[in-house]
Protein backbone atom coordinates (compact mmCIF):
# COMPACT_ATOMS: atom_id res chain seq x y z
CA UNK A 1 0.00 0.00 0.00
CA UNK A 2 2.74 2.40 -0.81
CA UNK A 3 2.40 3.26 -4.41
CA UNK A 4 4.66 6.31 -4.23
CA UNK A 5 8.30 5.61 -3.54
CA UNK A 6 10.20 6.38 -0.34
CA UNK A 7 6.86 7.10 1.66
CA UNK A 8 4.36 5.28 2.58
CA UNK A 9 0.08 6.01 3.18
CA UNK A 10 0.81 6.49 6.84
CA UNK A 11 3.56 9.10 6.32
CA UNK A 12 0.80 10.62 3.62
CA UNK A 13 -2.18 10.08 6.20
CA UNK A 14 0.04 11.61 8.57
CA UNK A 15 0.65 14.81 7.04
CA UNK A 16 -2.71 14.89 5.08
CA UNK A 17 -4.29 17.72 6.94
CA UNK A 18 -1.02 19.92 6.93
CA UNK A 19 -1.30 18.96 2.87
CA UNK A 20 -4.53 20.41 2.68
CA UNK A 21 -3.04 24.00 4.43
CA UNK A 22 -0.29 23.74 2.26
CA UNK A 23 2.07 24.31 5.71
CA UNK A 24 4.56 21.62 4.27
CA UNK A 25 7.61 22.44 2.63
CA UNK A 26 7.88 22.08 -1.34
CA UNK A 27 8.89 19.07 -1.69
CA UNK A 28 6.83 17.17 1.00
CA UNK A 29 4.08 18.79 -0.75
CA UNK A 30 5.29 17.75 -4.47
CA UNK A 31 6.02 14.07 -2.64
CA UNK A 32 2.75 13.36 -1.35
CA UNK A 33 0.71 15.14 -4.04
CA UNK A 34 2.43 12.39 -6.54
CA UNK A 35 1.19 9.38 -3.88
CA UNK A 36 -2.39 10.67 -3.56
CA UNK A 37 -1.94 10.42 -7.57
CA UNK A 38 -1.04 6.99 -7.58
CA UNK A 39 -2.85 5.71 -4.51
CA UNK A 40 -6.69 5.92 -4.56
CA UNK A 41 -7.22 5.24 -0.95
CA UNK A 42 -4.86 7.97 0.40
CA UNK A 43 -7.04 10.25 -2.31
CA UNK A 44 -10.39 9.32 -1.01
CA UNK A 45 -9.44 10.35 2.21
CA UNK A 46 -8.51 13.26 1.33
CA UNK A 47 -11.40 14.08 -0.38
CA UNK A 48 -13.65 13.03 2.92
CA UNK A 49 -12.02 14.80 4.75
CA UNK A 50 -12.34 17.78 3.21
CA UNK A 51 -16.11 17.32 2.48
CA UNK A 52 -16.80 16.71 5.53
CA UNK A 53 -15.51 19.89 6.65
CA UNK A 54 -17.13 21.67 4.38
CA UNK A 55 -20.56 19.85 5.17
CA UNK A 56 -19.49 21.18 9.00
CA UNK A 57 -19.07 25.05 8.80
CA UNK A 58 -22.73 24.25 6.49
CA UNK A 59 -24.31 22.97 9.22
CA UNK A 60 -23.79 25.45 11.57
CA UNK A 61 -27.13 26.82 12.68
CA UNK A 62 -27.93 30.10 11.77
CA UNK A 63 -26.48 32.63 14.38
CA UNK A 64 -26.81 36.46 15.40
CA UNK A 65 -24.45 39.42 15.08
CA UNK A 66 -23.12 40.09 18.68
CA UNK A 67 -22.86 43.73 18.27
CA UNK A 68 -24.04 44.68 21.62
CA UNK A 69 -22.91 43.77 25.31
CA UNK A 70 -25.53 42.06 27.54
CA UNK A 71 -26.58 43.54 30.81
CA UNK A 72 -25.19 41.26 32.62
CA UNK A 73 -21.56 41.94 31.20
CA UNK A 74 -22.39 45.66 31.85
CA UNK A 75 -22.61 44.59 35.18
CA UNK A 76 -19.66 42.59 35.24
CA UNK A 77 -17.51 45.80 33.67
CA UNK A 78 -19.13 48.03 36.79
CA UNK A 79 -18.34 45.63 39.07
CA UNK A 80 -14.52 45.10 37.78
CA UNK A 81 -13.88 48.67 37.27
CA UNK A 82 -15.27 49.75 40.72
CA UNK A 83 -13.37 46.86 42.54
CA UNK A 84 -10.06 47.90 40.87
CA UNK A 85 -10.77 51.53 42.24
CA UNK A 86 -11.24 50.15 45.64
CA UNK A 87 -8.24 48.25 45.46
CA UNK A 88 -6.29 51.17 44.21
CA UNK A 89 -7.56 53.17 47.24
CA UNK A 90 -6.81 50.70 49.66
CA UNK A 91 -3.46 50.33 48.83
CA UNK A 92 -2.94 54.41 49.35
CA UNK A 93 -4.59 54.18 52.72
CA UNK A 94 -2.50 51.05 53.73
CA UNK A 95 0.68 52.39 52.89
CA UNK A 96 1.19 54.94 54.88
CA UNK A 97 0.27 52.74 58.31
CA UNK A 98 2.44 49.67 56.79
CA UNK A 99 5.56 52.06 56.18
CA UNK A 100 4.95 53.39 59.94
CA UNK A 101 4.76 50.04 61.35
CA UNK A 102 7.80 48.55 59.52
CA UNK A 103 9.93 52.08 60.75
CA UNK A 104 8.63 51.16 64.40
CA UNK A 105 9.79 47.63 64.47
CA UNK A 106 12.97 48.11 62.81
CA UNK A 107 13.68 50.91 65.53
CA UNK A 108 12.81 48.50 68.03
CA UNK A 109 15.16 45.57 66.33
CA UNK A 110 18.14 48.02 66.47
CA UNK A 111 17.50 49.14 70.21
CA UNK A 112 16.91 45.55 71.55
CA UNK A 113 20.62 44.49 69.38
CA UNK A 114 22.42 46.77 70.99
CA UNK A 115 20.94 46.37 74.88
CA UNK A 116 21.69 42.68 74.04
CA UNK A 117 25.12 43.02 71.99
CA UNK A 118 27.53 40.76 73.12
CA UNK A 119 30.38 42.97 72.84
CA UNK A 120 28.46 45.42 75.08
CA UNK A 121 27.85 43.28 77.95
CA UNK A 122 31.44 41.87 77.90
CA UNK A 123 32.28 45.05 77.98
CA UNK A 124 30.21 45.68 81.21
CA UNK A 125 31.52 42.07 82.67
CA UNK A 126 35.04 43.67 82.66
CA UNK A 127 33.85 46.43 84.31
CA UNK A 128 32.10 45.18 86.82
CA UNK A 129 34.63 42.58 87.15
CA UNK A 130 37.55 45.22 87.64
CA UNK A 131 35.29 47.14 90.45
CA UNK A 132 34.63 44.10 92.21
CA UNK A 133 38.46 43.27 93.00
CA UNK A 134 38.78 45.41 95.59
CA UNK A 135 35.61 44.07 97.27
CA UNK A 136 35.82 40.93 97.25
CA UNK A 137 38.02 40.46 100.40
CA UNK A 138 35.37 41.87 102.23
CA UNK A 139 33.09 39.74 100.96
CA UNK A 140 34.71 36.76 102.22
CA UNK A 141 31.97 36.59 105.28
CA UNK A 142 29.56 35.88 102.62
CA UNK A 143 29.18 32.11 101.99
CA UNK A 144 30.28 32.70 98.22
CA UNK A 145 33.58 34.42 96.69
CA UNK A 146 35.61 34.38 94.11
CA UNK A 147 39.31 34.71 93.08
CA UNK A 148 41.06 35.54 90.53
CA UNK A 149 44.30 33.39 89.03
CA UNK A 150 46.78 32.45 91.82
CA UNK A 151 49.70 33.84 91.12
CA UNK A 152 51.72 31.81 93.31
CA UNK A 153 50.61 28.32 91.73
CA UNK A 154 51.90 29.89 88.53
CA UNK A 155 55.09 30.20 90.27
CA UNK A 156 55.17 26.29 91.02
CA UNK A 157 54.66 25.40 87.57
CA UNK A 158 50.84 24.74 88.40
CA UNK A 159 48.78 27.70 87.18
CA UNK A 160 45.66 28.13 88.36
CA UNK A 161 42.34 28.33 86.22
CA UNK A 162 40.63 31.66 86.63
CA UNK A 163 37.64 31.37 88.71
CA UNK A 164 37.20 28.58 91.78
CA UNK A 165 33.93 28.60 93.76
CA UNK A 166 34.45 27.74 97.71
CA UNK A 167 31.52 27.55 100.02
CA UNK A 168 31.97 28.59 103.39
CA UNK A 169 30.47 25.31 104.62
CA UNK A 170 33.40 23.66 103.19
CA UNK A 171 35.81 25.88 105.52
CA UNK A 172 33.55 24.90 108.20
CA UNK A 173 34.31 20.92 107.53
CA UNK A 174 37.79 21.54 106.63
CA UNK A 175 38.41 23.24 109.94
CA UNK A 176 36.94 19.94 111.85
CA UNK A 177 39.85 17.92 110.01
CA UNK A 178 42.17 20.36 110.64
CA UNK A 179 41.41 20.68 114.12
CA UNK A 180 41.18 16.27 114.02
CA UNK A 181 44.03 14.48 115.91
CA UNK A 182 43.83 12.00 113.10
CA UNK A 183 44.77 14.52 110.62
CA UNK A 184 47.88 16.03 112.38
CA UNK A 185 48.74 13.13 112.83
CA UNK A 186 48.50 11.70 109.30
CA UNK A 187 50.33 15.46 108.38
CA UNK A 188 53.44 15.14 110.73
CA UNK A 189 54.14 11.24 108.84
CA UNK A 190 52.35 10.93 105.46
CA UNK A 191 53.62 12.92 102.42
CA UNK A 192 51.74 14.07 100.25
CA UNK A 193 49.53 12.66 97.59
CA UNK A 194 46.57 13.99 95.76
CA UNK A 195 43.72 12.47 97.68
CA UNK A 196 41.03 12.33 94.81
CA UNK A 197 38.30 9.75 95.49
CA UNK A 198 38.05 8.54 91.71
CA UNK A 199 38.87 5.27 91.24
CA UNK A 200 41.60 5.39 88.31
CA UNK A 201 39.17 4.32 84.60
CA UNK A 202 40.73 1.17 82.50
CA UNK A 203 42.69 4.17 80.66
CA UNK A 204 44.42 5.15 83.21
CA UNK A 205 47.22 1.64 82.82
CA UNK A 206 49.58 3.89 80.65
CA UNK A 207 49.56 6.63 82.99
CA UNK A 208 50.29 4.58 85.89
CA UNK A 209 53.30 3.23 84.41
CA UNK A 210 54.37 5.98 83.62
CA UNK A 211 54.19 7.27 86.84
CA UNK A 212 54.98 10.98 88.23
CA UNK A 213 57.90 10.64 85.19
CA UNK A 214 55.41 10.28 82.41
CA UNK A 215 53.51 14.30 83.55
CA UNK A 216 55.90 15.81 81.16
CA UNK A 217 54.30 19.31 81.15
CA UNK A 218 52.76 21.30 84.04
CA UNK A 219 49.42 20.60 84.86
CA UNK A 220 47.31 24.01 84.52
CA UNK A 221 45.25 23.68 87.33
CA UNK A 222 43.14 26.13 89.18
CA UNK A 223 41.96 24.88 92.79
CA UNK A 224 40.85 26.38 95.34
CA UNK A 225 41.80 25.89 98.95
CA UNK A 226 39.11 26.24 101.74
CA UNK A 227 41.51 25.89 104.60
CA UNK A 228 44.69 25.25 105.30
CA UNK A 229 46.72 25.49 107.83
CA UNK A 230 50.11 27.75 107.09
CA UNK A 231 52.39 25.29 108.94
CA UNK A 232 51.15 22.72 108.30
CA UNK A 233 52.28 20.43 105.13
CA UNK A 234 49.99 20.01 102.35
CA UNK A 235 50.03 16.18 102.92
CA UNK A 236 48.58 16.54 106.15
CA UNK A 237 45.84 18.36 105.12
CA UNK A 238 44.99 16.12 102.71
CA UNK A 239 45.42 12.94 104.47
CA UNK A 240 48.27 11.16 102.91
CA UNK A 241 49.52 8.59 103.83
CA UNK A 242 52.23 6.75 101.58
CA UNK A 243 55.53 8.77 100.81
CA UNK A 244 56.20 6.80 97.81
CA UNK A 245 53.19 7.97 96.00
CA UNK A 246 53.55 12.19 96.82
CA UNK A 247 54.27 13.60 93.57
CA UNK A 248 57.20 16.14 93.33
CA UNK A 249 56.00 19.57 94.15
CA UNK A 250 56.17 20.30 90.76
CA UNK A 251 54.08 17.66 89.40
CA UNK A 252 51.80 16.18 91.94
CA UNK A 253 49.21 14.41 89.37
CA UNK A 254 50.27 12.24 86.72
CA UNK A 255 48.80 13.87 83.71
CA UNK A 256 49.94 12.79 80.08
CA UNK A 257 48.90 15.29 77.69
CA UNK A 258 47.33 18.63 77.39
CA UNK A 259 43.55 18.14 78.33
CA UNK A 260 40.88 20.45 79.70
CA UNK A 261 38.93 18.92 82.75
CA UNK A 262 36.71 20.05 84.97
CA UNK A 263 36.57 18.35 88.59
CA UNK A 264 35.03 18.80 92.14
CA UNK A 265 37.06 16.96 95.17
CA UNK A 266 35.64 16.38 98.17
CA UNK A 267 38.91 16.84 99.66
CA UNK A 268 41.97 19.38 99.96
CA UNK A 269 44.42 20.15 97.03
CA UNK A 270 47.43 19.07 96.06
CA UNK A 271 50.17 19.33 97.75
CA UNK A 272 51.73 22.00 95.84
CA UNK A 273 49.03 24.07 95.75
CA UNK A 274 50.12 26.89 98.16
CA UNK A 275 48.07 28.87 101.11
CA UNK A 276 47.51 31.41 99.28
CA UNK A 277 48.45 34.14 102.46
CA UNK A 278 47.43 34.89 106.09
CA UNK A 279 44.72 36.74 105.28
CA UNK A 280 42.68 34.05 103.61
CA UNK A 281 43.49 31.52 106.38
CA UNK A 282 42.00 34.20 108.54
CA UNK A 283 39.08 34.27 106.71
CA UNK A 284 38.99 30.90 106.54
CA UNK A 285 39.11 30.18 110.41
CA UNK A 286 36.31 33.07 110.86
CA UNK A 287 34.36 30.82 108.44
CA UNK A 288 35.22 27.80 110.55
CA UNK A 289 33.96 29.37 113.47
CA UNK A 290 30.52 30.53 111.91
CA UNK A 291 30.20 27.01 110.66
CA UNK A 292 30.84 24.38 113.21
CA UNK A 293 29.11 21.74 111.78
CA UNK A 294 29.57 20.86 108.79
CA UNK A 295 28.21 18.16 106.82
CA UNK A 296 30.35 15.18 107.47
CA UNK A 297 29.24 13.59 103.69
CA UNK A 298 32.19 12.84 101.97
CA UNK A 299 31.49 13.72 98.20
CA UNK A 300 33.89 13.39 94.98
CA UNK A 301 32.71 14.78 92.11
CA UNK A 302 34.29 14.80 88.50
CA UNK A 303 33.97 16.24 85.62
CA UNK A 304 36.09 15.51 82.77
CA UNK A 305 35.83 16.85 79.25
CA UNK A 306 37.88 14.48 77.74
CA UNK A 307 39.40 11.16 78.36
CA UNK A 308 42.06 12.01 80.67
CA UNK A 309 43.93 9.55 82.72
CA UNK A 310 45.46 10.16 85.76
CA UNK A 311 47.06 8.45 88.82
CA UNK A 312 45.20 9.47 92.01
CA UNK A 313 45.41 8.08 94.78
CA UNK A 314 41.93 7.51 96.65
CA UNK A 315 42.76 5.13 99.76
CA UNK A 316 43.73 8.31 101.34
CA UNK A 317 40.70 9.66 100.86
CA UNK A 318 38.87 7.62 103.19
CA UNK A 319 40.87 8.39 106.26
CA UNK A 320 40.78 12.27 105.28
CA UNK A 321 38.58 14.65 107.36
CA UNK A 322 34.93 15.52 106.85
CA UNK A 323 34.02 16.59 103.66
CA UNK A 324 35.99 19.17 102.17
CA UNK A 325 34.86 19.84 98.62
CA UNK A 326 36.90 21.76 96.71
CA UNK A 327 35.71 22.52 93.60
CA UNK A 328 38.09 24.00 90.88
CA UNK A 329 39.05 23.51 87.01
CA UNK A 330 41.99 22.11 86.01
CA UNK A 331 43.38 22.51 82.61
CA UNK A 332 45.99 19.02 82.42
CA UNK A 333 47.99 18.11 79.49
CA UNK A 334 45.95 16.27 77.17
CA UNK A 335 45.77 12.88 77.50
CA UNK A 336 46.03 13.11 81.51
CA UNK A 337 44.23 10.91 83.45
CA UNK A 338 42.58 11.06 86.73
CA UNK B 1 -11.50 40.45 14.38
CA UNK B 2 -9.71 37.24 15.59
CA UNK B 3 -8.11 37.04 19.09
CA UNK B 4 -4.73 37.92 18.09
CA UNK B 5 -5.64 41.10 16.16
CA UNK B 6 -6.78 42.87 19.73
CA UNK B 7 -4.27 45.40 20.52
CA UNK B 8 -1.80 44.50 23.53
CA UNK B 9 -3.12 48.05 24.80
CA UNK B 10 -7.00 47.51 24.49
CA UNK B 11 -6.11 44.13 26.96
CA UNK B 12 -3.55 45.99 29.00
CA UNK B 13 -6.06 48.63 30.12
CA UNK B 14 -8.74 46.04 30.11
CA UNK B 15 -6.34 43.98 32.41
CA UNK B 16 -5.83 47.17 34.19
CA UNK B 17 -10.10 47.42 34.98
CA UNK B 18 -10.56 50.27 32.76
CA UNK B 19 -14.46 50.38 31.64
CA UNK B 20 -13.43 51.54 28.48
CA UNK B 21 -11.35 48.93 27.35
CA UNK B 22 -13.16 46.27 29.18
CA UNK B 23 -15.84 47.31 26.98
CA UNK B 24 -14.18 47.52 23.70
CA UNK B 25 -12.51 44.21 24.57
CA UNK B 26 -16.01 42.28 24.73
CA UNK B 27 -17.29 44.13 21.70
CA UNK B 28 -13.93 43.11 20.00
CA UNK B 29 -13.88 39.21 21.08
CA UNK B 30 -17.80 38.68 20.71
CA UNK B 31 -18.53 37.47 17.49
CA UNK B 32 -15.93 35.44 17.28
CA UNK B 33 -16.64 34.13 20.81
CA UNK B 34 -19.86 33.40 19.68
CA UNK B 35 -18.85 31.46 16.43
CA UNK B 36 -16.76 29.50 18.07
CA UNK B 37 -19.03 28.76 20.85
CA UNK B 38 -21.99 28.10 18.20
CA UNK B 39 -19.67 25.51 16.45
CA UNK B 40 -18.98 24.11 19.85
CA UNK B 41 -22.59 23.79 21.09
CA UNK B 42 -24.48 23.73 17.78
CA UNK B 43 -27.39 26.30 18.95
CA UNK B 44 -28.42 29.84 19.29
CA UNK B 45 -29.44 29.88 22.58
CA UNK B 46 -27.02 28.07 24.21
CA UNK B 47 -24.13 29.94 22.29
CA UNK B 48 -25.20 32.95 23.81
CA UNK B 49 -25.98 31.81 27.28
CA UNK B 50 -22.54 30.42 27.21
CA UNK B 51 -21.08 33.78 25.53
CA UNK B 52 -22.36 36.09 28.18
CA UNK B 53 -20.82 33.78 30.98
CA UNK B 54 -17.72 34.06 28.96
CA UNK B 55 -17.80 37.73 28.65
CA UNK B 56 -18.31 37.82 32.38
CA UNK B 57 -15.47 35.37 33.38
CA UNK B 58 -12.99 36.59 31.15
CA UNK B 59 -13.80 40.36 32.77
CA UNK B 60 -13.54 38.89 36.22
CA UNK B 61 -10.42 36.39 35.49
CA UNK B 62 -7.94 39.34 33.16
CA UNK B 63 -6.62 40.96 35.98
CA UNK B 64 -4.71 37.31 36.84
CA UNK B 65 -3.31 36.76 33.47
CA UNK B 66 -0.28 37.70 33.60
CA UNK B 67 1.28 37.48 30.11
CA UNK B 68 -0.87 39.51 27.68
CA UNK B 69 0.54 37.70 24.81
CA UNK B 70 -0.75 34.78 25.79
CA UNK B 71 -4.26 36.45 25.54
CA UNK B 72 -5.82 34.50 22.25
CA UNK B 73 -5.62 30.90 23.61
CA UNK B 74 -6.31 32.06 27.30
CA UNK B 75 -9.87 32.93 25.91
CA UNK B 76 -9.72 30.41 23.66
CA UNK B 77 -9.62 27.93 26.64
CA UNK B 78 -12.04 29.30 28.45
CA UNK B 79 -14.70 29.38 25.73
CA UNK B 80 -14.24 25.92 24.96
CA UNK B 81 -14.29 25.01 29.11
CA UNK B 82 -17.30 27.36 29.44
CA UNK B 83 -18.96 25.13 26.21
CA UNK B 84 -18.57 22.06 27.96
CA UNK B 85 -20.22 23.19 31.55
CA UNK B 86 -23.19 24.46 29.39
CA UNK B 87 -23.73 21.52 27.25
CA UNK B 88 -24.12 19.65 30.74
CA UNK B 89 -26.22 21.72 31.80
CA UNK B 90 -28.73 22.31 28.89
CA UNK B 91 -31.83 21.54 28.26
CA UNK B 92 -32.75 22.36 24.86
CA UNK B 93 -32.61 20.03 22.09
CA UNK B 94 -28.96 19.19 21.11
CA UNK B 95 -30.20 20.54 16.98
CA UNK B 96 -32.78 23.18 15.90
CA UNK B 97 -33.50 22.28 13.12
CA UNK B 98 -35.35 24.84 12.40
CA UNK B 99 -32.22 27.30 13.50
CA UNK B 100 -30.99 25.93 10.06
CA UNK B 101 -30.53 28.59 6.99
CA UNK B 102 -30.77 26.18 3.74
CA UNK B 103 -29.55 29.48 1.91
CA UNK B 104 -26.71 29.45 3.59
CA UNK B 105 -25.98 25.45 3.85
CA UNK B 106 -26.22 25.63 0.24
CA UNK B 107 -24.12 28.52 -0.54
CA UNK B 108 -21.47 26.64 2.18
CA UNK B 109 -21.91 23.07 0.70
CA UNK B 110 -21.30 24.28 -2.90
CA UNK B 111 -19.81 28.12 -2.86
CA UNK B 112 -18.12 27.54 -5.95
CA UNK B 113 -20.99 25.80 -8.00
CA UNK B 114 -22.07 27.63 -11.16
CA UNK B 115 -25.91 26.18 -11.17
CA UNK B 116 -27.61 26.47 -7.86
CA UNK B 117 -29.08 23.55 -6.22
CA UNK B 118 -32.64 21.10 -7.22
CA UNK B 119 -34.96 21.43 -4.14
CA UNK B 120 -33.90 17.62 -3.91
CA UNK B 121 -30.43 18.01 -3.53
CA UNK B 122 -30.65 21.25 -0.99
CA UNK B 123 -33.18 19.17 1.47
CA UNK B 124 -30.48 16.19 1.35
CA UNK B 125 -27.78 18.55 2.39
CA UNK B 126 -29.99 19.99 4.96
CA UNK B 127 -30.67 16.79 6.55
CA UNK B 128 -27.00 15.77 6.36
CA UNK B 129 -26.16 19.05 7.63
CA UNK B 130 -28.63 18.30 10.52
CA UNK B 131 -27.44 14.45 11.31
CA UNK B 132 -23.40 16.29 11.16
CA UNK B 133 -24.51 19.01 13.66
CA UNK B 134 -26.30 15.84 15.85
CA UNK B 135 -23.17 13.88 15.51
CA UNK B 136 -20.98 16.44 16.28
CA UNK B 137 -22.50 18.01 19.19
CA UNK B 138 -22.65 14.15 21.09
CA UNK B 139 -19.32 13.84 20.23
CA UNK B 140 -17.54 13.53 23.79
CA UNK B 141 -15.64 17.22 25.10
CA UNK B 142 -12.18 16.25 23.76
CA UNK B 143 -13.24 15.01 20.36
CA UNK B 144 -15.65 17.73 19.64
CA UNK B 145 -13.29 20.51 20.76
CA UNK B 146 -10.64 19.18 18.23
CA UNK B 147 -12.52 18.73 15.54
CA UNK B 148 -13.73 22.08 15.80
CA UNK B 149 -11.25 24.12 16.63
CA UNK B 150 -9.42 22.33 14.05
CA UNK B 151 -11.48 22.18 11.27
CA UNK B 152 -13.42 25.03 11.44
CA UNK B 153 -11.19 27.69 13.38
CA UNK B 154 -8.82 26.27 11.61
CA UNK B 155 -6.12 26.18 14.14
CA UNK B 156 -2.67 24.27 14.06
CA UNK B 157 -2.43 21.05 15.98
CA UNK B 158 -0.06 22.85 18.31
CA UNK B 159 -2.52 25.50 19.00
CA UNK B 160 -5.10 23.23 19.45
CA UNK B 161 -3.23 21.04 21.59
CA UNK B 162 -2.27 24.13 23.69
CA UNK B 163 -5.85 25.02 24.17
CA UNK B 164 -6.84 22.14 25.13
CA UNK B 165 -3.24 21.63 27.25
CA UNK B 166 -3.22 18.43 25.74
CA UNK B 167 0.09 16.70 23.65
CA UNK B 168 0.07 16.58 20.09
CA UNK B 169 -0.29 13.17 19.75
CA UNK B 170 -2.82 12.98 21.61
CA UNK B 171 -5.00 15.97 19.73
CA UNK B 172 -4.57 14.06 16.39
CA UNK B 173 -6.43 11.13 18.31
CA UNK B 174 -9.35 12.85 18.70
CA UNK B 175 -9.21 14.43 16.04
CA UNK B 176 -9.43 11.12 14.12
CA UNK B 177 -12.05 9.65 16.37
CA UNK B 178 -14.34 12.87 16.00
CA UNK B 179 -14.03 12.37 11.92
CA UNK B 180 -14.74 8.31 12.37
CA UNK B 181 -17.92 8.81 14.54
CA UNK B 182 -19.52 11.99 12.53
CA UNK B 183 -18.79 9.30 9.45
CA UNK B 184 -20.20 6.44 11.05
CA UNK B 185 -23.79 8.70 12.43
CA UNK B 186 -23.30 9.49 8.78
CA UNK B 187 -23.14 5.82 7.25
CA UNK B 188 -25.65 5.00 9.53
CA UNK B 189 -28.51 7.87 8.46
CA UNK B 190 -27.84 6.12 5.07
CA UNK B 191 -25.83 8.97 3.68
CA UNK B 192 -22.49 7.08 2.02
CA UNK B 193 -19.33 8.95 1.61
CA UNK B 194 -21.22 9.91 -2.10
CA UNK B 195 -23.19 12.19 -0.47
CA UNK B 196 -20.66 13.86 1.36
CA UNK B 197 -18.62 14.64 -2.18
CA UNK B 198 -21.39 15.04 -4.14
CA UNK B 199 -22.33 17.27 -1.68
CA UNK B 200 -19.40 19.03 -2.02
CA UNK B 201 -18.24 18.19 -5.92
CA UNK B 202 -21.65 19.32 -7.52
Amino acid sequence: MSPGRGITCTHVLDLLDDYRRGKLLPGQQQAIADHLQRCPECQAELELREAMARQMVAALPAGELQTRLSPSVHAAITGATRGERERTQRKTSTLLPMMLTAAALIITVVAVFQVRNPLTLTKEATIAASAEKPVASEQRDSNLFIREDNMEAKKMDQPLAQTSIVRSEQAGALKDSISSDKKEVAAAEAPAVLPLAMPPPATAAPAEKEGIQGYGQPAVMSRRMSAASAGEPRGAALGMQDSAQMPAPEAPVAMDAASEAVFSVDAAPPAQAPVQNAQQQRTLAGAVAEQQKAAPEHRVRFHAKTATTATLSTSTLATTAPAQETTGTAVAPEGASY
Amino acid sequence: MRFEEIPISTRERAREGQADALESLCLLVQPDAYAVLLSLLRNHEDASDALQESMVRMIRFLPHLRDLNAFPGWLMRLLVNQAAVTYKHRSRPVVDITSLDPSAAQNAVAPTASAPLSPRRAAENHEMAAIINEAISHLPERQKAAIVLFEMEQLSIRKVAEIMELTDGAVKFHLHEARKNVRLALQEAGIANAALFEGTQT
